[in-house]
Parts: C-alpha cells; sequence; structure tokens
C-alpha cells in the first residue's frame, strides 16, 4: 500500500511540481541561447533588455522550484490530513504509519529531484551560453571525477544522510506544526510560530550545538527550498570538516529528533484528530 | 448472526462536552438502518468513531468484532458529511484512486452509474456543481461491495428527485447481507427503506426497533413517532 | 405501478395490498415471472427485506410461487386468483358501504343512488 500512496501522492504534488520544473528548464534553455547571442546583436536595445529578462526569469524560476516544492508538499499535506481530503485519506484501509511515511519519502524525493534539476538547468545554461567549450566541460567532469574518487566513501555517506536529515527534519518540523496547531481552535497563526520555535529551540538544546549539525544546516541552507526557513544560515557553505566521530553522532541526534517529530506528528493524528 | 456493528457503553467526549454518553447497540447483517435524531444528537460522532476518524474516550466499538483499524476499514464504506474528494481530480482518476485502495470496488458500477448520470470522465471535480460532486462521491461508496455503509447525511438539503436517485442509487448497489447505516434527521424521506431506526438523543440510544414492529404496535409512523418523542 | 404507503400500517401488508391487486387485475398474469425482489425494492422505494416479508406473505396465501432457481411466479391457479378478487371486492364494497352509512343512506338508500347513477350512464 506504500507503493500506492506514494504514487498518489505524487500524482498529487507533481501537478504544480512538475510544470514548475518543466519551466525552470525551459527558460535555462532560453536563457543559455540569449547569452550565446547576445553579443553578435547588441546593438539593438530591446534584445538586450529581452535577454535580461529571460535571465533574470530563469533566477527566479530556480528560486520558485526550491520554494514552490516546498509550500506546495506543505500545503498538500494541510489540505490531505487534516482538511477536507482527511475524510477520505484518513478512511483508507492503510496505517497512519504508511500515510504519513508515503508523504515524507514522496517530499525528499522531491528535494533531491529538484536539487539535481537545478544543477542540471545550470549546467544547460553554462553549456548552452558557449561560454565553455566542450572539451573544457569534459575537463571539468575529469577533475570532478577525480576529486570525487579521492574523497572517502564515508564523506558521502555522511554528507547524503546529513542532506536527507536536515530536509526530513524541514518537512517533519513543519507536519508536526501543522498537526498540533490543528488541536486548537483560536489563534492559529500564533501556534503555528510558537511549535516551530519551541522545535528549533529544543533540536538546539536538547541535542547541544553540535560541529555537524550546523554544517548540515549551512549545507542545508544553500538548498534554497530551505534559504528562508532557517534565517540564520545565510552565509556560504561552511564545508565540513567534523571529525568522522562528531559526524556520526550529530546524525545520530538528528535522527532521533526527526524521530520525535515523526511520533508527535503520529500521535496526534491518532488520538487528536481535529477534522472540521 | 454476528453483529457487523457493536458499541459496548461507548463514551466520546470533547473536552469537557460529553457527545456520546455510554451507547450499547448491536447492528446485524443484512439491514438497512437509519441513525435518527436531531442535530448534535451524537450521529456523526457514531459514525466517525466507526471509520476510526475519532477514538472513544471509554468503552469500544467493533466492526465484524474488531477494532477500527485498517482491516475494518476495508470492509467498510464511508460516505462523509462534506465531499471529501480532492478537488483536482477527474472522474476517471477519482475511481483509479478507489480501485487502488479498495479490492471491493466494482469499477464497471461506477462506470455505469456515472455514465447514467452523463458525467465526463476527463471532468475534473473543482468544475462540477456542489449537487455533482455529491453524487459522485455517492457513486464512488457505493460501488464498493462493502460489508458496511455508513452514510452521514446522504440526503441532507438536496431535492426531491436527487434525493430518489440517492436512496435507489443505494437500494441497487448495496451488497446482499451487508449493513447500510444512514444518518439523517429526514425521517420521512429514509423511513420507506429503512429496517430498523435508531434514536439518538443527547448521545443516547432512545429507542432501536424494527420500523414494522413501530408502525404495528403504535399505528404511526416512525416520522411521527420521531416528532412525538422529539417534540419541544 | 403506484406505490403509495399510509402511515398507519407496516410496509410490507401495503406492499401485500400492492402486490394483490396487482395480480387480480391482471397487471401481473397467472404464471407470470415476478420482478426480483431488488427490482421491486428499487421500483417501490422500499427495502429488500420488506418485499421478501410481503412475497414470503403471498406465498402462503397461495398468490405466488417461488421455484428454488427461476425465481417467482404468480399462482396459476385462475381460481384462486378470482377468490382473492372476490374477497377484496367484498372488501372495498363493504368499507364503501360504512362510508354511505355514515352519511346517513341506509342499504336501500345506497342501491337505489346506484341504480340512478347506473342509468344515467347509460
Amino acid at each position: 500500500m506504500l507503493g500506492k500512496l506514494m504514487k498518489h501522492e505524487f500524482r498529487a504534488t507533481g501537478r504544480i511540481g512538475a510544470p514548475l520544473c518543466g519551466i525552470m528548464l525551459a527558460l535555462a534553455v532560453i536563457a543559455g541561447m540569449v547569452l550565446r547571442f547576445w553579443g553578435g546583436s547588441n546593438a539593438y536595445g530591446w534584445w538586450e533588455r529581452a535577454g535580461s529578462t529571460v535571465i533574470v526569469l530563469y533566477g527566479m524560476s530556480v528560486f520558485a522550484v526550491s520554494i514552490g516544492i516546498f509550500i506546495v508538499l506543505m500545503q498538500h499535506y494541510k489540505r490531505n490530513l487534516l482538511g477536507d481530503e482527511g475524510y477520505l485519506m484518513r478512511t483508507l484501509p492503510v496505517s497512519l504509519h504508511e500515510l504519513l511515511l508515503s508523504k515524507l519519502f514522496v517530499a525528499l524525493i522531491w528535494y533531491v529531484a529538484a536539487m539535481v534539476l537545478t544543477f542540471l538547468s545550470g549546467v544547460l545554461v553554462v553549456f548552452l551560453s558557449g561560454e565553455v567549450k566542450l572539451s573544457e566541460f569534459g575537463d571539468a567532469m575529469q577533475m570532478l571525477r577525480r576529486a570525487l574518487s579521492e574523497t572517502d566513501a564515508e564523506f558521502w555517506i555522511v554528507t547524503i544522510l546529513g542532506y536527507l536529515g536536515v530536509m526530513a527534519f524541514l518537512t517533519l518540523l513543519f507536519y508536526a506544526d501543522f498537526t498540533m496547531t490543528q488541536t486548537f481552535s483560536k489563534h492559529k497563526t500564533l501556534y503555528n510560530i510558537m511549535f516551530v520555535v519551541i522545535f528549533i529551540v529544543l533540536l538546539r538544546v536538547i541535542f547541544g550545538l553540535n560541529g555537524l549539525l550546523d554544517a548540515s544546516f549551512a549545507n542545508a541552507a544553500q538548498m534554497p527550498a530551505s534559504a528562508g526557513i532557517i534565517g540564520g544560515a545565510d552565509g556560504p557553505t561552511q564545508i565540513y570538516v567534523t571529525s568522522s566521530h562528531g559526524s556520526y553522532i550529530g546524525l545520530v541526534e538528528l535522527y532521533l529528533f526527526n524521530a520525535l517529530l515523526y511520533f508527535l506528528t503520529w500521535g496526534f493524528l491518532k488520538y487528536k484528530p481535529n477534522l472540521e | 448472526m454476528s453483529n457487523i456493528l457493536e458499541c459496548k457503553a461507548l463514551v466520546k467526549r470533547y473536552g469537557s462536552k460529553e457527545a456520546l454518553g455510554g451507547i450499547d447497540l448491536a447492528l446485524e447483517p443484512g439491514r438497512i438502518v437509519g441513525l435518527l435524531g436531531p442535530n448534535g444528537s451524537g450521529k456523526t460522532t457514531l459514525i466517525k468513531l466507526a471509520c476510526g476518524l475519532l477514538t472513544p474516550t471509554g468503552g469500544e466499538i467493533l466492526i465484524g468484532g474488531e477494532k477500527p483499524s485498517k482491516q475494518t476499514n476495508a470492509i467498510v464504506s464511508y460516505l462523509p458529511e462534506r465531499i471529501a474528494l480532492p478537488l483536482w481530480m477527474t472522474t476517471r482518476q477519482a475511481m483509479d484512486f478507489y480501485g487502488d485502495f479498495y479490492a471491493d470496488f466494482r469499477r464497471d458500477a461506477a462506470e455505469e452509474m456515472a455514465a447514467n448520470l452523463h458525467l465526463e470522465r476527463d471532468q475534473s471535480i473543482k468544475t462540477m456543481s456542489k449537487g455533482t460532486r455529491e453524487k459522485l462521491q455517492l457513486i464512488l461508496t457505493m460501488s464498493r461491495a462493502a460489508q458496511l455503509y455508513l452514510l452521514d447525511e446522504p440526503i441532507g438539503g438536496v431535492d426531491p428527485a436527487t434525493r430518489d436517485y440517492i436512496l435507489k442509487t443505494i437500494l441497487t448497489n448495496y451488497s446482499e447481507n451487508s449493513t447500510v447505516l444512514i444518518s439523517t434527521h429526514l425521517i420521512s424521506d429514509v423511513e420507506h427503506v429503512l429496517d430498523e431506526a435508531v434514536f439518538l438523543r443527547e448521545g443516547s440510544v432512545m429507542l432501536h426497533e424494527t420500523v414494522d414492529t413501530i408502525r404495528e404496535e403504535k399505528g404511526k409512523s416512525v416520522d411521527e413517532l420521531f416528532r412525538e418523542v422529539f417534540a419541544c | 405501478m403506484d406505490w403509495t404507503f399510509r402511515d398507519d400500517a407496516p410496509i410490507y401488508t401495503q406492499l401485500c395490498e400492492h402486490l394483490t391487486l396487482a395480480i387480480v387485475s391482471g397487471a401481473f398474469a397467472p404464471g407470470e415471472r415476478l420482478p426480483a425482489v431488488r427490482e421491486l425494492a428499487v421500483d417501490a422505494g422500499v427495502n429488500p427485506n420488506t418485499v421478501q416479508r410481503a412475497l414470503s406473505e403471498l406465498e402462503r396465501d397461495g398468490l405466488v410461487f417461488s421455484q428454488r432457481t427461476a425465481g417467482r411466479f404468480v399462482t396459476e391457479d385462475a381460481e384462486r386468483i378470482e377468490q382473492e378478487r372476490q374477497r377484496l371486492a367484498e372488501e372495498r364494497a363493504k368499507s364503501f358501504l360504512d362510508a354511505m352509512e355514515k352519511l346517513g343512506y341506509n342499504r336501500i338508500q345506497t342501491v337505489m343512488l346506484l341504480e340512478k347513477m347506473r342509468g344515467e350512464e347509460k
């Protein structure tokens, strides 16, 4: 049933997510072409204006994909489990765990897909603009591959797990927030903000300021999806340099906190359901 | 025969407000039962407890002998009071959805009913009128060969022609040996299709009797009796 | 068929009356197969169990019979149907006479009235 739930979850969220990605890729192509031909026709003012507009639009679309997909996912959660659709979803012959996990997994897949597509769109722009020659591009890939082979697997495991953990945290943070807020009939906005603040403070206080956590947040903050949410992480990425020992502890802490958020959400859905 | 729905000293409180105050009720398979009572008497609460949307404060509610769970949801077909279908879905997508999750969904029956209503298969629910949305939701609910149908106010606020359509759809499609629980405050509209009537008042069962018995013993319709019992 | 129900009697007894009337009036011919229970129920807008109960009554009265697989049929016993027609006719005549009595017409006056109306019709 988890598979079927995920299928429908993709169907529901893809209606907006997929066109967003499509628009971003299309704009990347146009922006790349514009950059390529710009030099030859800069005599025309309108061409320049149109060109810069396309490039700005592309930049905005990158932003829209990250933020947009996050908002779509959060809104979908609210409507699907806490709104009228909850009457349908929560009387299906599936467990609450299946419902919640299908949403969480689909969200994580979206984040990864958005990141990959954003990266690809950037490559498209650079490649199409003709600024980089094909041979240079090949050299860059070669260098990248060499760099990758020199990094140990552990680094990648920690990085990927850290990234997924942070994205799961952001997602679960709002799942828990929305679900708990739903049980109150008044001052919802206030509770919405309050719970988010409480969770973030809790995370910091209980688990301490661990090197990996900060690094992970900084990393995640680079992901545009989270840029608007964790306001504090505004600097460029801190390449994290914690010892692997510390990284693992940090990871375990992060995942434990995620589990706490997950079970809070689950418990409120189960015992304090409030569909009105 | 074992009961398809059973409540034992079932209590539900919302904070300090008591919605159901210790209900005992048993429904056998193969019956159409009216859950009758004025607004706020606990009808919706009882139905939500039966499909696991609420958890009891005390006592228990059993579906085919089991507490509400994903297993019982597989044999219960629930029609909520409001439109629960995602509005972006088309008729076809809604049917796909039901077909994916409910093993007892009769796709052909649903298609036939949708065709009779002249529903476009690719029309999104968003663009349908309120009445059409309600009919589609009813079609989907009744297209399941479930063992227990829980219909929350299926005829609230509809015109007589629609009411007849709804009742006809229920009668034509509910599977044999299954039980249909219809909650309503419009008794005269459903009286003829009922086997049994359950009167709810302020969270208690006032009366649970077959419609024939009520008419034979009291010499009056369930509707008349209801008006007497609930007269202000 | 007209399926209207009064409020003061069980539905199944009224359903019996409707079906009996349909049989004696020939709407359902002798030996004809009756619609399935569910079909009748949907048609009349009543509960299938109620239809089942009404048909069982009619079966006991000998107006219909069932064949295990083929369904239910109207009896082929014309005499039995005629007998039922007589019973219904007498029942209605009696209630008519009772109603006339309430208007102050005794039996003879009622008969005379009927004779007069018959003369006018011709």
